[in-house]
C-alpha cells in the first residue's frame, strides 16, 4: 500500500530564503502525525504545499498515490484541510459556507444538512448557524473551518493550528473527534504549538527547525534517542536548541 | 498634553502609509507612484481653474445683497461641495485604526477626529472639494483682493467641514446598523422634511427651495462675504460666526457619535432571508457565481460600488432638471441641454460597466482568504474562471440597467433601440473585460482592506494597461455604434449580440490556457488575499 504521503527532497525558496529545504517525508496511511517546530519552521509552507495551495521551488510530493503537480480533483475529493488562520468565505453564513463547500464535492444537499447539524451539535455552532462567518470569533471561524476539513469524509485530513483560539472544553470534543477518526482509519496531519495535545494524540512525530526535517518517528522512539524519561516539550526544547530566560529589565 | 497623542498618532499613520507605498517596492514601483500622485493632482486642477473663473465672475459687489442668483449659484455649491461630496466620501471611509487598539489607547475621541481630519484627504473626493473650495477662493481673491482673509477662512473652514461630514458620514453609517440609531436618525430626519413639505405647501416648491437654500449653514460663509463686500462689517461677522459654529457643531456631533461607535461591540449579523436561505445547485460553476454577488453584496465597499453610478446618473438628471429653474438661459443649461441630445441609453450601460473594474480586474478580492476554500475545492480552474464571468454579468448588466432608471425623469423618452444596443454593448464588454479581468485579476491581487471599505492602489504602470484596454473597448464599442446605425437603427444591438457571442466563442477556446493562467496565480492569490 502506497504511504498517504510521499516527499522527497522538497525545497521552497521565498527569494534567498529557503522556507523548507531538501526536505523528505513519509506518512503511511492511517497515521496521526504530529508536526512541530517553531514559528517560520516551514510547518505551514509544507502544509500548503502538500495540498496544492503553494508551488514547490524544487521535489515531489505525492497524496494519496497521485503526484500533486498534477492537480488531480481526486486528490482533492479525497483530502480534508484545515488551513493555515481561517480560509473561509466570510460573507457567507457557516451552514451556508457548509452547503457551498458540500455541494461542490459533489454531495447531497440532504447528506450535507445531515452532516452539517451533527458536526454543529458536537462542535457547538448551531446557535450560531445563521451569523455571518465574518463576526464570528476566531475560535468559532476554527471550528467553522474544522466543520468543511471533516465535511465530505475524507481519507487524509491536514490541520494546520486546529487548537488555536479554541476553548479547553471543545478542544476536548476536537481531541476526541480527531482520534475517532483515527481509530477508522483515517489519516490525519497536525501542526500545533500545543506540545501537551500533541503528545496526547499523535503517536507519530515530525520537528521541523528552519526548514529542515531536524527529527521523525514514533514518540517512543524519539524517546529513546533522547532520554526516555522527557517529556515532550523537554524533548523538543533539547532538539531546538533550548529556551532563553523570560525575564524583563524593568 | 493634547499635541503629544495627536502628534503619536499622526506619526503612525504617515507610518502606515509610507510602509504601505515602500512595502515591496523598488524605485521603479515608487517612480511609478510619484507619477500617478502628480497626474491624480493634475487631474484637480481643471476643476479649480473652472471654479476659480466662476469665483471672479460672480456679481457679489453688483448685486443686491440677499437673494440674487450669485448667492444661489455660491449656496446651491458650498452645499453640493459639503454635504454631497463630503457625504460620498464619507460612505468610502473606514477607520485606518483597529477599534479596538483605539479604545484600549488612553486618547480623547476630540484627538481620535483631530488626527483622522487631515488623513482624509488622501481620497479623491474631498481632494476635489478642496480644488473646488480652492479655486472658487481664488477666483473670488481676484474680483475682490481686500477680501482676501476672508475668503482663506471661508476656504479653510469650508474643507474642514467637507472632512467632518465626510467623518461623520462615516460614523453613522456605522451605527445606523443599530436600530436605536436609526430610530433617531429617522425621527430627526422626519422634522426638516416635515418642516420643508409645510413650507413648500404654503409658499410653493422654488421659493421654499430658495428659502432653505439661503439659511443653509454652508451658505452663512458666502452671505458674510456679500455683506464684506459690500461694507456691512457687522452682519458679516456675524454670518461667519454662524459658519464657524456650524463647523464647532459638526466637530462636537462627529466626535461624539465616534464615542458611541467606540463605546459599543457592533451587532451580530445574522441572515436575514428564508429559514437558513442555503442554496443548491449543480453545476459547480453557477455555485461560484453565486458566491461571487454574494461575497460583493456582503461589503459595503461592494454595495457602494453597486449604487455609485445610480446616483452618478441621478445627479446629472437633477442638475439637468433644476438647472432650467435656477439658471435659465445660462451657459450650465446649454451644456446639460446638449448633453442630453446625446443617446445615454446607449452610453450609460457600457460605461458603467468599463468604470466597473472594482469587479472585473479584482474578481478574487471578494473571496479573501476563502479564496484558498475554492482552491482547495474539488473543482477545475475553468469552473471557477465561468463562475466569476457568470457573476459579473448578473452584477454588471442590473448595475447598468439601474443607472439608467434617472434618465427616465428627463424630457426625452427612452429608445428602445438606444437602450438595446446599451445592453448588448455592456454585454459584449462584461464579457471582454470579464475575460481580461481573469488573468489580470490572478496575476495581480489587490486584497481588500479588513473592514472591506476599500483595496490598495493599482501600481501605475497596470493602471495604464487596464486603462489601455478599457479605451481599445470603448472605442470599438463606440465605433461599432456610429458605423452600424448608419445601416439601420436596430443594426448596432444584432452587432453587438454577434461580438459578444464571438467573444464567448473565444474565450471557450481560450478558457485551458486562462486555467492554467489561474492555476500559476494560485500561490500569489492564497498569499495576497489570505
Amino acid at each position: 500500500m502506497s504511504p498517504a504521503i510521499r516527499i522527497q527532497d522538497l525545497t521552497k525558496h521565498f527569494g534567498p530564503l529557503a522556507a523548507v529545504s531538501k526536505l523528505s517525508l513519509e506518512v503511511p496511511t492511517g497515521t496521526f502525525l504530529g508536526l512541530l517546530g517553531r514559528n517560520g519552521a516551514g510547518k505551514s509552507t509544507l502544509i500548503k504545499m502538500i495540498t496544492g495551495l503553494m508551488n514547490p521551488s524544487s521535489g515531489t510530493i505525492e497524496v494519496l498515490g497521485q503526484d500533486v503537480s498534477s492537480g488531480s480533483l481526486d486528490i482533492k475529493r479525497r483530502i480534508g484541510v484545515m488551513s493555515e488562520g481561517t480560509a473561509l468565505l466570510e460573507g457567507l453564513t457557516a451552514a451556508q459556507y457548509l452547503r457551498f463547500i458540500g455541494r461542490l464535492h459533489g454531495l447531497a444537499d440532504e447528506l450535507i444538512d445531515e452532516r452539517r447539524k451533527e458536526l454543529f451539535e458536537v462542535l457547538e455552532l448551531a446557535p450560531a448557524a445563521r451569523t455571518i462567518i465574518a463576526d464570528y470569533s476566531y475560535g468559532m471561524q476554527k471550528k467553522t473551518a474544522l466543520c468543511a476539513a471533516l465535511l465530505h469524509g475524507p481519507e487524509l485530513l491536514l490541520l494546520d493550528e486546529p487548537f488555536e483560539g479554541i476553548d479547553p472544553i471543545t478542544v476536548k470534543v476536537v481531541k476526541d473527534l480527531l482520534l475517532g477518526l483515527s481509530r477508522k482509519g483515517t489519516t490525519l496531519v497536525l501542526t500545533s504549538h500545543a506540545l501537551d495535545l500533541v503528545e496526547k494524540l499523535c503517536p507519530v512525530l515530525a520537528i521541523m527547525n528552519e526548514g529542515k526535517l531536524v527529527a521523525s518517528g514514533s514518540l517512543e522512539e524519539l524517546k529513546s534517542e533522547h532520554g526516555q524519561n522527557m517529556t515532550l516539550e523537554e524533548l523538543f526544547l533539547e532538539l531546538m536548541g533550548g529556551g532563553r530566560s523570560g525575564e524583563l529589565s524593568w | 498634553m493634547v499635541s503629544g497623542p495627536l502628534r503619536a498618532m499622526t506619526r503612525a499613520r504617515l507610518e502606515l502609509i509610507w510602509n504601505a507605498i515602500s512595502k515591496g517596492s523598488g524605485a521603479l514601483s515608487l517612480i511609478s507612484g510619484a507619477v500617478v500622485i502628480t497626474i491624480g493632482l493634475a487631474c484637480l486642477i481643471p476643476p479649480a481653474y473652472m471654479f476659480s473663473v466662476f469665483g471672479r465672475q460672480l456679481p457679489l459687489a453688483e448685486d443686491v445683497v440677499g437673494s440674487t442668483p450669485a448667492m444661489t449659484w455660491l449656496s446651491t455649491l458650498s452645499a453640493l461641495l459639503v454635504f454631497f461630496l463630503g457625504g460620498v466620501a464619507g460612505l468610502r471611509q473606514h477607520r485606518r485604526f483597529d477599534r479596538e487598539l483605539l479604545r484600549a489607547l488612553p486618547l480623547r475621541t476630540s484627538q481620535i477626529l483631530l488626527s483622522e481630519l487631515p488623513f482624509g484627504l488622501l481620497d479623491t473626493i474631498p481632494l476635489l472639494a478642496l480644488s473646488c473650495f480652492a479655486g472658487l477662493g481664488f477666483g473670488l481673491t481676484r474680483s475682490h483682493p481686500d477680501s482676501i482673509l476672508l475668503v482663506l477662512l471661508i476656504t479653510a473652514l469650508g474643507v474642514v467641514s467637507v472632512l467632518l461630514v465626510q467623518q461623520l458620514v462615516g460614523v453613522l453609517r456605522r451605527l445606523l446598523a443599530r436600530p436605536r440609531f436609526l430610530g433617531i436618525a429617522a425621527g430627526l430626519a422626519t422634522l426638516p422634511t416635515l418642516a420643508l413639505l409645510g413650507l413648500s405647501a404654503t409658499q410653493g416648491v422654488k421659493p421654499a427651495a430658495f428659502l432653505v437654500l439661503h439659511w443653509l449653514p454652508t451658505s452663512m460663509a458666502y452671505r458674510g462675504l456679500e455683506a464684506w463686500v459690500h461694507g456691512d462689517k457687522g452682519e458679516a461677522a456675524g454670518f461667519l460666526l454662524l459658519f464657524a459654529g456650524f463647523v464647532a457643531v459638526l466637530f462636537v456631533l462627529t466626535a461624539w457619535l465616534q464615542l458611541k461607535d467606540l463605546a459599543h461591540d457592533p451587532p451580530l449579523r445574522t441572515a436575514r432571508a428564508g429559514k437558513e436561505n442555503l442554496w443548491t445547485f449543480e453545476r459547480p460553476s453557477v455555485g461560484v457565481a453565486r458566491l461571487f454577488v454574494r461575497q460583493i453584496v456582503a461589503t459595503t465597499y461592494g454595495k457602494v460600488l453597486l449604487v455609485l453610478p445610480f446616483f452618478f446618473t441621478g445627479g446629472f438628471v437633477i442638475c439637468a432638471v433644476k438647472v432650467q429653474y435656477v439658471a435659465a438661459g445660462s451657459v450650465m443649461e446649454q451644456l446639460f441641454d446638449k448633453a442630453q441630445t446625446y443617446p445615454l441609453y446607449f452610453l450609460i450601460p457600457p460605461f458603467v460597466v468599463l468604470l466597473g473594474g472594482g469587479f472585473w480586474m479584482n474578481q478574487f478580492a471578494w473571496d479573501r482568504r476563502g479564496v484558498k476554500a475554492l482552491f482547495l475545492a474539488p473543482i477545475r480552474s475553468s469552473e471557477i474562471l465561468n463562475g466569476k464571468l457568470l457573476g459579473l454579468t448578473w452584477i454588471l448588466l442590473p448595475q447598468s440597467l439601474l443607472a439608467c432608471l434617472p434618465l427616465a425623469f428627463l424630457d426625452a423618452p427612452p429608445l428602445a433601440h438606444d437602450l438595446v444596443s446599451g445592453v448588448a454593448s455592456a454585454l459584449f464588454l462584461a464579457l471582454a473585460l470579464g475575460t481580461f479581468g481573469h488573468v489580470f485579476s490572478a496575476r495581480f491581487p489587490r486584497p481588500l482592506t479588513e473592514s472591506g471599505a476599500g483595496v490598495a492602489r493599482l501600481p501605475f504602470t497596470l493602471q495604464l494597461m487596464s486603462t489601455a484596454v478599457m479605451v481599445a473597448l470603448a472605442l470599438v464599442s463606440l465605433g461599432v455604434h456610429a458605423g452600424l446605425e448608419l445601416v439601420h437603427v436596430w443594426a448596432p444591438p444584432v452587432g453587438f449580440v454577434v461580438l459578444s457571442a464571438l467573444t464567448l466563442g473565444l474565450r471557450r477556446g481560450a478558457l485551458p490556457l486562462l486555467g492554467r493562467e489561474l492555476d500559476a496565480g494560485r500561490e500569489t492569490l492564497s498569499e495576497t488575499l489570505g
